[in-house]
C-alpha cells in the first residue's frame, strides 16, 4: 500500500523561456511577430497611444474608441458588422488610461477579407453624428446600472481619492454622457490615432506569406509623426483619505483600500510584488486564508498591485457581509502590520516562489501569452530581460527582505487611502 | 481535431488523455456527474455548496491548495445545473502532485465540521454578491421557477434559498459525497506533453484503490410540455425598466438543438445581428438586448433578455420582439445569414482549440454527455443545419403557449 499522507517529490520548475518577437518597421509603425501555433487563428493587436491619460476632458478616449466601429469611410456601422461577423472574425477596442487597442482575431483563410477592414477602422473613422447619440444613450444607461453597485462605487471613489487631480482621478459622471460631442472625438482622434506611433502586434500561426500580406497592407498608411504629448507627471504619493460612502438597503458592503507606490523600475519592485501576493494575491494568501476560509466574511478579497506608465498602486478590495465591515476591516490592517512584524515562515516564502514560477510558466504557454509578455515590456519601455532578472529577484528574495520593504512602505497610514460602501445605519 | 486515447480502471472511472507536446504544462480535468437537477428539492443549492468542500480538506491531506501551489500549479472548479467540474493546470513534471490531491479527495473527504461552517458563510456572502446585491441578481431564482414546474432545472445552482445553505448538515455532506463523488460517476482528463503508458501507469497507482460506488442513475422528472403562456411582474429598485422571455427548447444531446442554438445566434451573436441592428440601434428601444440558449444537458431554455430605454413601454417592447419571432417563423432566412453565424462557430472551435486546460474541459464535458469525440464531430451537425431547419426550430419554439414572460419594473419609472 502506498502511503498517500506523503506527497510526491516535489521537481523544480525548468527555466522559462521568454521569446522575442520578429521586429519589422513599416512608414514609421513597427510591427511584431511572434509565431508558434498549430492552429491556422491569428491575434493581430494594435496598440495606440490614445489612454484616458491623454484626454482633454472625460470619456474622450473610451468613446473615440468605442465609435471605431461605428463608421468608416465605406462602410456605415451595420455594414462594418456585418462585414466582420461574416468572416468569423471578432475586432474588439479597447481602452486603458495608458493606450487604446483594437485588437483582430481571424484565421488564415479570412485574412485578406479583414486586413482591410481592420486599417479602414483605425484610419478612416468618420464619427457620424447620430451613431453617437446611441452610444451616449447606452453609455449612460450602463452607468446608471453600474451606480447600484457597490463594488463599482467603491472603485471609483477609490481612484478619485488615489489619483486627485492627475488625469487618472478624472473619471465620469452622468453629466459627461450627454455633454461629449463629435468634435471632441475627433479633435482626439486626429491627434492621438493618426500618427505613425503606434505598434501592432502579430501572434498565432505566422508563415512568411501571412507577414508579408499584413506588412504590404498596411504599408498604404502614410501616417505623420508626432511627439506633440502634454506633459504628464509621476504621481509619487497618495494622500491619506478615509470615505465611507452610504448605500441604504446594500447587502453587502465593499471595500477598497491602498496607496502610491513605485513602479516597475524601482529597486523595491520585485519586493513588492512579492509583498502583495503574499498578503492577497492568489487564493491560499492571508486575506483569503483570514477573511475568506477562517472568518466566512466574503466571498473572496484580493491585493493587486498595479503599474501605469504615470502611477503604480497597490490595491486591496472586497465585499463583506454588511455587519462585519469593522471587523474586516481591522483584521486587513492586522494582517498588513503582521507582514511589517514578523517575517514569513520559510515554508510559506518557498510556496509563493514556486507559485509566481508557475503563474509565470502559465503566461509564456502559447504565442498569444509570449506576445502579451512581450507587449507589456514594450509599451512601458522596460528592457528586453526584465523577466529574467524578475524571475531571478523571486528566486534570491528572503523573508528578511520582504519584512525591511514592508516596513518600509507599510508601517506608516500617512498616505493611506480607504473607502467603503456600505449600509451605514 | 482534437485526438484523445479513453480507457476505464475497474472502478469505473472513466480515463481520457489528450497528447500535446507543444506545452510545458498538463492540465488536469476531473469531471463528477452531479449538478443541481441531482439535488433534493428542499435542499437545494447543495452541489455547489459541496465544490467548496472539496477544497476543505481530504483524508490522507489536510489542505488541497497548499501543495499544489508549492509545486507552481492552479486550480479551480464550478458547478452547473448538471455537472460538477474541478481542474488543475500546473508544469509538467509535478503532475504527481496533482493526482495524488485528486485522487484523494476522491477517496474520502476529511468532513471537518469547521470546513461545512465557514464554506456555508462563504457561499452565503456569494449568493448576496452575485444574486441578491446585484441589480437584477434574481431574474434566474424568477425565470427558473416560472418555465420548470417538474423538473429540478427549477433552481439555480446557487440554491433556492439562502436557508437551504443554512440548513445543510454533516449527515447531507456525507451521503452527498458517497452517492455521487465515487470513481464510476467521474471522468478524468489528463492533457498534455505525455504518453499513454505513463498516464496508464500514473493514473493505475492513485486512482486504482478508490472504491466504486453503486450506480447512479440520470433520471429526472421531466418537465411536462407547457401548454399555456405564462407572466409574471416584479418591481425592484433598478435603474432600468427590463424585459425577459424565455422558451423551452432541446437538451444538448438532442436532435435540433444545433439548429436552435444558430437560431439564437442569428438574433443577437454579433453586432450585426437582429436585434441588435433592428431594436438596439435602429429602432432604439432597447439599451441592450440579446438572445441565447442555456444549453443544458436535458431541455434547456432559449432566453430572450432586455433592458427597455428609458421612454419605451413595455407594450413597446414586447410587440417589437414578438414581430421578429414571428419573421423567422414566417420567412426562412437568407443563406449569407445562415452562412454568417455558421463561419463564427467554425472560427471559435479553431481557438478553442488552442490551450490544454480548455481542450481538457471540453473532452470531459462531451464524454459525460455520452461522448468525448463530439468535440471534433459536433461542427458537422452545425455545419449541416439549413434555412429550413432554423425555420422549423423557430415555428416549433416560438409559441406563446412555451413561453413564460418576466415584466421586471423599475420603481422610480
Amino acid at each position: 500500500m502506498m502511503d498517500r499522507t506523503i506527497a510526491p517529490e516535489i521537481k523544480p520548475i525548468d527555466e522559462i523561456t521568454f521569446l522575442h518577437p520578429e521586429k519589422e518597421t513599416v512608414n514609421g509603425m513597427h510591427f511584431y511577430f511572434m509565431s508558434g501555433l498549430d492552429v491556422d487563428v491569428l491575434k493581430i493587436e494594435m496598440v495606440v497611444k490614445g489612454g484616458s491619460v491623454w484626454q482633454q476632458r472625460v470619456l474622450q478616449a473610451s468613446f473615440t474608441n468605442k465609435m471605431l466601429k461605428k463608421g468608416t469611410i465605406s462602410y456605415d456601422a451595420q455594414k462594418l458588422a456585418l462585414k466582420i461577423d461574416y468572416s468569423g472574425s471578432f475586432i474588439e477596442t479597447s481602452t486603458d488610461k495608458d493606450k487604446a487597442n483594437i485588437t483582430l482575431y481571424t484565421t488564415h483563410e479570412a485574412l485578406n477579407e479583414m486586413l482591410p477592414v481592420l486599417i479602414e477602422m483605425y484610419a478612416t473613422s468618420v464619427f457620424p453624428p447620430e451613431e453617437l447619440k446611441k452610444l451616449q444613450a447606452i453609455e449612460k444607461n450602463n452607468y446608471l446600472v453600474n451606480q447600484e453597485k457597490v463594488a463599482y462605487l467603491a472603485s471609483k471613489h477609490f481612484q478619485k481619492a488615489l489619483f486627485q487631480n492627475h488625469p487618472y482621478g478624472r473619471l465620469a459622471e452622468e453629466q459627461d454622457f450627454d455633454t461629449i460631442t463629435v468634435k471632441d472625438l475627433k479633435d482626439f482622434y486626429e491627434t492621438y490615432y493618426l500618427n505613425e506611433n503606434i505598434n501592432v502586434y502579430v501572434s498565432g500561426m505566422i508563415t512568411d506569406k501571412v507577414k508579408e500580406k499584413i506588412l504590404n497592407s498596411f504599408s498604404v498608411l502614410e501616417l505623420p509623426s508626432f511627439d506633440a504629448y502634454p506633459e504628464i507627471k509621476r504621481i509619487d504619493k497618495s494622500n491619506k483619505e478615509v470615505l465611507k460612502i452610504g448605500k441604504p438597503d446594500a447587502l453587502q458592503a465593499a471595500i477598497r483600500m491602498g496607496k502610491i507606490l513605485p513602479g516597475r523600475t524601482h529597486e523595491d519592485y520585485v519586493n513588492l510584488q512579492f509583498f502583495s501576493m503574499v498578503l492577497g494575491g492568489y487564493f491560499g494568501s492571508r486575506l483569503m486564508k483570514n477573511i475568506r476560509e477562517e472568518k466566512g466574511f466574503t466571498y473572496g478579497i484580493y491585493s493587486s498591485y498595479q503599474n501605469n506608465l504615470f502611477a503604480s498602486f497597490m490595491v486591496i478590495g472586497t465585499e463583506v457581509k454588511n455587519d462585519v465591515l469593522p471587523q474586516a476591516l481591522e483584521e486587513i490592517y492586522k494582517e498588513i502590520n503582521r507582514l511589517t512584524a514578523e517575517e514569513i515562515p520559510d515554508e510559506e516564502l518557498q510556496k509563493v516562489k514556486t507559485y509566481i514560477l508557475g503563474k509565470f510558466l502559465k503566461s509564456c504557454d502559447g504565442a498569444f501569452e509570449q506576445m502579451e509578455n512581450f507587449k507589456l515590456l514594450n509599451e512601458n519601455n522596460l528592457p528586453e530581460n526584465f523577466f529574467q532578472e524578475y524571475i531571478n529577484k523571486i528566486n534570491r528574495i528572503t523573508a528578511k527582505d520582504i519584512l525591511e520593504t514592508a516596513g518600509k512602505y507599510f508601517s506608516s497610514k500617512e498616505d493611506w487611502v480607504e473607502v467603503t460602501v456600505a449600509n451605514f445605519k | 481535431m482534437i485526438t484523445f486515447e479513453k480507457f476505464t480502471l475497474e472502478n469505473g472511472l472513466t480515463v481520457l488523455f489528450h497528447q500535446d507536446k507543444s506545452t510545458p504544462l498538463v492540465a488536469v480535468n476531473t469531471l463528477y456527474k452531479v449538478g443541481a437537477r441531482d439535488e433534493n428539492p428542499n435542499k437545494t443549492g447543495f452541489a455547489h455548496l459541496f465544490e467548496h468542500l472539496m477544497f476543505g480538506g481530504s483524508k490522507h491531506i489536510p489542505d488541497f491548495d497548499t501543495p499544489l501551489q508549492a509545486v507552481g500549479g492552479e486550480n479551480n472548479a464550478f458547478t452547473n445545473n448538471d455537472i460538477t467540474n474541478y481542474y488543475i493546470t500546473l508544469p509538467k513534471q509535478n503532475i504527481e502532485t496533482a493526482l495524488w490531491l485528486e485522487s484523494d479527495r476522491m477517496l474520502e473527504l476529511a468532513f471537518t465540521p469547521e470546513s461545512l461552517e465557514v464554506q456555508r458563510k462563504v457561499v452565503i456572502e456569494e449568493f448576496k454578491q452575485n444574486y441578491l446585491n446585484q441589480p437584477y441578481g434574481d431574474i434566474w431564482h424568477i425565470l427558473r421557477q416560472m418555465a420548470y414546474k417538474v423538473h429540478p432545472y427549477q433552481w439555480p445552482t446557487i440554491g433556492k434559498d439562502i436557508s437551504h445553505i443554512e440548513n445543510a448538515t454533516m449527515e447531507d455532506v456525507k451521503a452527498f459525497f458517497y452517492k455521487f463523488y465515487r470513481p464510476n460517476n467521474a471522468i478524468l482528463c489528463i492533457a498534455g506533453n505525455l504518453t499513454l503508458p505513463q498516464v496508464k501507469e500514473l493514473v493505475n497507482k492513485w486512482y486504482a484503490d478508490i472504491p466504486k460506488g453503486e450506480p447512479v442513475p440520470q433520471v429526472y422528472p421531466q418537465e411536462p410540455e407547457q401548454t399555456e403562456p405564462r407572466r409574471n411582474t416584479v418591481e425592484r429598485d433598478v435603474p432600468l425598466n427590463a424585459f425577459y422571455r424565455v422558451y423551452h427548447m432541446e437538451g444538448k444531446n438532442d436532435k435540433g438543438y444545433q439548429a436552435t442554438d444558430l437560431l439564437s445566434d442569428i438574433l443577437s451573436h454579433g453586432e450585426s445581428s437582429r436585434l441588435k441592428q433592428r431594436l438596439v440601434y435602429e429602432k432604439r428601444l432597447f439599451n441592450e438586448l440579446s438572445a441565447y440558449v442555456t444549453g443544458s444537458f436535458d431541455p434547456g431554455l432559449f432566453v430572450i433578455s432586455g433592458k427597455l430605454n428609458n421612454g419605451v413601454t413595455f407594450e413597446q417592447a414586447e410587440q417589437a420582439i414578438d414581430n421578429e419571432l414571428n419573421d423567422l417563423r414566417e420567412n426562412l432566412v437568407s443563406n449569407d445569414e445562415l452562412q454568417k453565424v455558421k463561419n463564427k462557430i467554425i472560427s471559435l472551435q479553431k481557438f478553442g482549440e488552442i490551450h490544454i486546460l480548455n481542450k481538457a474541459m471540453a473532452l470531459a464535458i462531451n464524454e459525460s454527455l455520452g461522448d468525448a469525440n463530439k468535440i471534433n464531430t459536433e461542427i458537422e451537425l452545425y455545419k449541416n443545419v439549413t434555412a429550413e431547419d432554423i425555420r422549423k426550430q423557430a415555428i416549433k419554439i416560438f409559441k406563446p403557449e412555451n413561453s413564460s414572460t418576466l415584466i421586471y419594473k423599475a420603481k422610480n419609472q
